[in-house]
């Protein structure tokens, strides 16, 4: 792993204070973005959660960010540079060049000294070379991130201050504490958990007390309030190979969140397979099961708004895609593969961010999977206002890797043969 | 995709076959192969070079012509195209499947197939088998003495190769009287069929001794039945293919495995003018740009000693500026997919926070401060440029990628170059040359290390 080049030290305490100031401010832009839900005794659900943010609002919190990286971020501005472009002459910030997420596992791209992160999160991976590092300054920004767009995505029939039965099918974040996916799942705990009740099932050896996980489905099954599962793909896959004969009914608008494919694991399942044992297996009805999109590299999250739109009695309009939305405060684009320009929605490319939540790191980033954006063809297909989608569009569809497969002779990508 | 058997100048294809079938299909084989071994070696040598010919001769005829290789369709009905002047159309849509250029397919066949002479057949018997009595043999005769056994059927997994590379795979097991059975993989399978439609013309001894296979790569059901007659494997491949077919080969096959492998290049700081040097970077551009780097002899990384006339970012600058162009222009990159396009723009994209880049028309150039392992690539004409402090550091430097070395570029004293083979052949060296004969290797080379002829051959001692 490289290390960065310092920033300027010379005038730490006033980037200090402008460092805070941005904080706070992004903190507030963060806080505000959506207007505040209604609870169903008020007002119907509305098929889409109100945004407070504007295109225009948006770029100028863009700027400042950017300015604050291009400010305190040498490899990035060098980056930049090498690609032609100058940070502090862009008319529009998500023209700024994005970095693939790939570069995050070469080096650690930070607008701070590293010595100060006070957080880390990898990516998934066999071997630290071959993971990602995100290291954060302060969590806040992530923090900032998870609640709003959850609850207005999951959990937006149940109040503005939700409390509900939470059962995760993950390590806690003490266990993993490089996780961030498993950072969140305890965020969520924190804010939407009811008191005392137990939601974690792993051991300090990470292995999964089925027992223990088994009686408490069965507990809640027995109960009227609705429960909400939270896991990884793959956790709930493992836990239904483990326990062949599991069968539980949980209670009525019972809700499951998901995220993450099967890469690396031992085998993999159909999303059609896989809602069907969610259902056949836990009773949870399809239209209240959840998709999210996010990665270490990131510090914002996308949802899919099926369960909103369905609670909302609309029909989910995706036709079977999983259409992901991000929150306001991430602009999402699709980008040619060759030049990385944009691309109108309906054309397929690399998935790109301009995250706002990652105010220490790099904003604008690049991944390796790809999408397009999914035209909007009907009034109200689309979210209202700005959503971090281009007009247009309703929100971005997942088309799987585009790197790894494509080399056709004899010398092969082989960096996992060729690692130390 | 559906499961698909063919020869050439045979009945057509059957889109409908089943191991029953394919059985039947080779209910002659003995006396097909007989037939070809009663050519003997001189015999087979003289076929295989007739066919090189014929190859050679499409490659060099007029552009534009009816007989050119890849002319477009003659004007008039079927019957009036030349045999050639069809097989242009298939190998356009062969070449758009490979992901390769017509000018690169056609500088492949010249450089492959215009060494199938029949004096360097002939010759690379003798030089692995030492000579061609061993096996032109009669086993019914008399007398104390060494035989080598060829394959009566010999399988040809062709997963992931150069095209000529996998024809020249074929052409050698022809060469010691087997008879082949090609799989291809699915962006092969038109150049392959290609291919092997022209022995009907060319070779119809070759014809009589040639089945190609297709199928979707996870019919494991087929693959198994397919290699339940081979008695010889040979897989060009990932591991994960070699292993694949490892699984379904008969207990009694001889198995060889061209699997994952990697390659660079050198450029030492002494021992080379100004003019030297100019030819070393027009051969290191030619290294690259041969099969839009995708073939094991292509460099992955070069690495520039310290204390020579440039330093990596130079000798970047350089290549994109002089040595680049006219290669370019002779070596158009394939058509690549956006697959291709996204894994190599987030490679350079990535390495940019790292590396100067330097861009010609179809290549990156990425030069490094540092210095570090061979690392997994994007290919497609991305090079990596990287300091190295001394041919010492050099072999330890490459000895990290143990044992999946396959060529190294030397670009400076030709002394150099014996060392450094010595140094790094249990690392998996097994060629040395110098720039732009990377992807020109000679019929006598050891693929893998192991000899092309020697590995599918065993030998009995009759005493």
């Amino acid at each position: 792993m490289h290390a960065p080049d310092s920033p300027d030290r010379s005038d730490d305490r006033s980037h200090d204070h402008l460092w805070r100031e941005l904080a706070l401010a992004l903190r507030g832009f963060m806080a505000d973005a959506y207007e505040p839900e209604q609870s169903s005794s008020q007002a119907p659900l509305s098929r889409w959660p109100a945004s407070r943010v504007t295109r225009a609002g948006f770029t100028d919190m863009a700027r400042r960010v950017l300015a604050h990286q291009a400010a305190r971020n040498p490899s990035y501005v060098r980056y930049a540079g090498r690609v032609g472009v100058d940070l502090g002459r862009l008319a529009d910030p998500l023209d700024a060049p994005p970095v693939p997420t790939d570069a995050f596992k070469r080096l650690r791209l930070t607008a701070f000294d590293p010595a100060e992160a006070v957080a880390c999160f990898r990516s998934s991976g066999t071997t630290l070379a071959d993971r990602s590092q995100h290291l954060f300054r302060t969590l806040e920004p992530y923090r900032a991130s998870i609640a709003p767009p959850f609850l207005r995505y999951v959990l937006p029939d149940l109040g503005p201050s939700p409390s509900i039965h939470v059962i995760v099918l993950a390590p806690a974040a003490a266990q993993v504490p490089d996780s961030s996916l498993y950072f969140m799942f305890d965020e969520l705990c924190g804010r939407f958990g009811r008191a005392g009740a137990r939601t974690h099932f792993f051991g300090d050896d990470l292995t999964l007390d089925v027992p223990a996980l088994c009686g408490a489905l069965e507990a809640l099954a027995g109960q009227d309030q609705p429960v909400l599962l939270l896991g990884p793909s793959f956790s709930y896959v493992h836990l239904f190979d483990r326990v062949p004969d599991l069968r539980v009914t949980l209670p009525p608008r019972s809700r499951l969140f998901e995220t993450g494919g099967f890469k690396g694991k031992s085998r993999e399942v159909s999303r059609a397979e896989l809602h069907a044992l969610f259902t056949e297996r836990l009773g949870i009805e399809p239209a209240l099961i959840v998709g999210e999109y996010s990665m270490s590299e990131l510090s914002s999250q996308l949802y899919e708004p099926g369960l909103r739109q369905a609670l909302a009695g609309h029909a989910d309009g995706a036709g079977g895609a999983r259409v992901y939305v991000p929150p306001p405060w991430c602009a999402v684009r699709v980008l040619d593969p060759a030049s990385l320009a944009p691309l109108p929605p309906g054309q397929t490319g690399l998935v790109a961010f301009f995250d706002l939540a990652n105010l220490d790191s790099v904003a604008a980033v690049v991944t390796g999977d790809m999408g397009q954006l999914v035209p909007s063809q009907a009034p109200g297909d689309a979210p209202p206002g700005w959503h971090g989608l281009p007009e247009g569009s309703r929100g971005l569809v997942l088309h799987g890797r585009a790197a790894g497969q494509s080399a056709k002779g004899c010398s092969l990508a082989i960096d996992m043969l060729l690692q130390p | 995709m559906s499961r698909v058997l063919y020869m050439a100048g045979g009945p057509g294809a059957d889109a409908e076959i089943t191991p029953e079938r394919l059985a039947a299909s080779m209910a002659d084989l003995d006396g097909r192969v007989q037939a070809l071994r009663a050519l003997g070696v001189r015999g087979r040598a003289r076929v295989i070079a007739g066919l090189a010919r014929w190859w050679l001769d499409a490659c060099d005829a007029q552009p534009g012509a009816p007989d050119a290789l890849g002319a477009p369709d003659a004007p008039g009905a079927p019957g009036e195209l030349s045999a050639l002047g069809a097989l242009g159309a298939q190998l356009r849509r062969g070449c758009q499947e490979a992901g390769i250029s017509m000018e690169m397919l056609r500088w492949g066949v010249r450089e492959t197939l215009g060494t199938w002479t029949e004096a360097a057949l002939v010759a690379l018997v003798e030089r692995e088998l030492g000579g061609t009595a061993a096996l032109d043999h009669d086993a019914r005769e008399p007398g104390a003495r060494t035989v080598a056994m060829a394959p009566r059927l010999c399988l040809q997994v062709l997963a992931r190769t150069v095209p000529p590379a996998g024809w020249q795979s074929v052409a050698l097991a022809w060469l010691l009287g087997s008879a082949v059975l090609i799989r291809p993989s699915t962006h092969l399978a038109t150049l392959v069929e290609a291919f092997v439609l022209s022995l009907a013309h060319a070779a119809p001894e070759l014809a009589a001794v040639t089945w190609v296979a297709c199928s979707a790569a996870d019919d494991t059901a087929w693959n198994r039945a397919l290699a339940s007659h081979a008695d010889a494997l040979v897989i060009h491949g990932s591991d994960d293919a070699v292993a694949a077919w490892q699984a379904v080969a008969r207990r009694d096959a001889l198995v060889v495995a061209h699997g994952h492998r990697v390659s660079a290049a050198f450029l030492a700081a002494a021992g080379m003018d100004e003019a030297a040097l100019s030819e070393t970077l027009r051969g290191l551009a030619l290294d690259l740009c041969a099969w839009d780097q995708t073939g094991c002899l292509s460099p992955v990384t070069l690495y520039v000693e310290a204390g020579g006339p440039l330093g990596p970012d130079q000798v970047a600058q350089r290549l994109v500026a002089e040595a680049l162009p006219a290669i370019e222009a002779e070596l158009p990159p394939g058509p690549w997919g956006a697959d291709v396009l996204a894994e190599r723009t987030l490679f350079v994209r990535a390495r940019m926070l790292e590396a100067s880049v330097h861009a010609s028309r179809t290549a990156h150039v990425l030069a490094f401060a540092d210095t570090a392992p061979l690392e997994g690539s994007c290919l497609h004409r991305v090079l990596l440029v990287r300091p190295v402090a001394s041919v010492d550091a050099l072999v330890e430097t490459l000895r990290q990628s143990a044992p999946y070395l396959q060529a190294l570029a030397v670009g400076g004293p030709v002394a150099l170059r014996a060392g450094l083979a010595a140094r790094l052949a249990t690392s998996g060296l097994n060629r040395v040359c110098a720039p732009g004969q990377m992807q020109r290797p000679p019929l006598t080379w050891s693929h893998d290390g192991r000899g092309c002829l020697r590995p599918l051959v065993r030998w009995i001692d009759i005493e």
